[in-house]
């Protein structure tokens, strides 16, 4: 469950970075790619039940979301794709 | 067109809780986190603790739980500062809340402050509260398998208090080869046994947590 939490920090850390190129958040955000660090607890499924729910509404909404997994400890966003 | 982010989330979080650390080190205050499972033990834990340093130490409480102040009820004979933060079903405490509770009393006023996390063996690991020690409470009633199960959790642990030993022996677990499974997860743990319920049991750990608390005090800066 603490899969909302993290997707909260996740909406946030992407709402923070595309301000900075787009500051009305007008683009669509098509895809988000998330790396799943070691020995994070972190469940796929769960993840995409919150952060859909999260984003509905808002430039994130139906995002394809794409993971990965990395040795290094966190919960990573390492890019957007963004509509031109 | 992509963009990169390359950023991890959990900084969210890390940051108020080194922003606590940092209050917690300036005032020279020891800040624990106790950690387990439900029932396990740690407001037994709590209660006997607390009237252990009493007659040295000020201490506050942080009670988090999903719903109801009946912990924080308990600890009231104390007449400390007990802060109750209900997460409304939210498995874990995350910094801010900290954050939040440590504006409710006067730290100056304190020594030590223990945080009660909600009871849960996977979600609090992942969250650093600012403390400088977590405790983990494990209750051998639990089952022998759960440190293997709960790996994160054993590993991130200062302390491992092994409770309820005086049930070891109904329960047909091998106090030694539970010890051995923590310590191979995590080399580095102080593992004490203890029945929290026992104050006779707790000499070890509350001779630790004392010489923690002196370090905080000497090291404020």
């Amino acid at each position: 469950m603490h899969e909302a939490k993290i997707a909260e920090y996740a909406f946030a850390v992407i709402s923070e970075t595309l301000k900075e190129k787009y500051p009305a958040l007008d683009k669509k955000v098509t895809k988000a790619t998330f790396a799943i660090g070691k020995p994070f607890t972190v469940m796929r499924d769960s993840f995409d039940f919150y952060f859909c729910e999260l984003t509905k509404g808002s430039f994130l909404e139906d995002a394809e979301l794409v993971y990965d997994y990395v040795e290094e400890e966190g919960f990573f966003v390492v890019s957007v794709d963004v509509e031109t | 067109m992509e963009i990169k982010v390359l950023k991890n989330v959990m900084i969210k979080n890390s940051a108020v809780g080194n922003d606590n650390r940092r209050l917690f080190n300036s005032k020279g205050v020891l800040a624990v986190n106790i950690v387990s499972s439900p029932g396990a033990g740690k407001t037994t834990l709590l209660e006997n603790s607390l009237g252990l340093i009493a007659s040295k130490y000020k201490s506050a409480v942080i009670e988090g739980d999903l719903y109801t102040s009946r912990d924080a009820e308990r600890l009231q004979k104390f007449n400390i500062p007990i802060v109750q933060i209900n997460t409304e079903g939210g498995c874990h405490l995350d910094a801010r809340m900290i954050s939040g509770a440590l504006k409710e009393f006067d730290i100056d006023k304190v020594d030590v402050v223990f945080i009660e996390n909600v009871g849960n063996l996977v979600c609090p690991s992942a969250f650093d509260l600012g403390e400088q020690t977590r405790v983990l409470v494990y209750a051998i009633t639990e089952g022998a398998d759960k440190p293997q199960k709960y790996a994160t959790m054993f590993k991130t642990a200062n302390v491992v208090l092994v409770n309820k030993t005086d049930l070891a022996q109904i329960c047909d677990v091998d106090l030694l080869a539970v010890e051995q499974e923590i310590k191979e997860l995590n080399p580095q743990a102080l593992i004490l046994r203890i029945s929290a319920n026992n104050s006779n049991t707790l000499k070890d750990w509350i001779c630790w947590l004392e010489g923690k608390i002196e370090s905080s005090k000497k090291s404020k800066n």
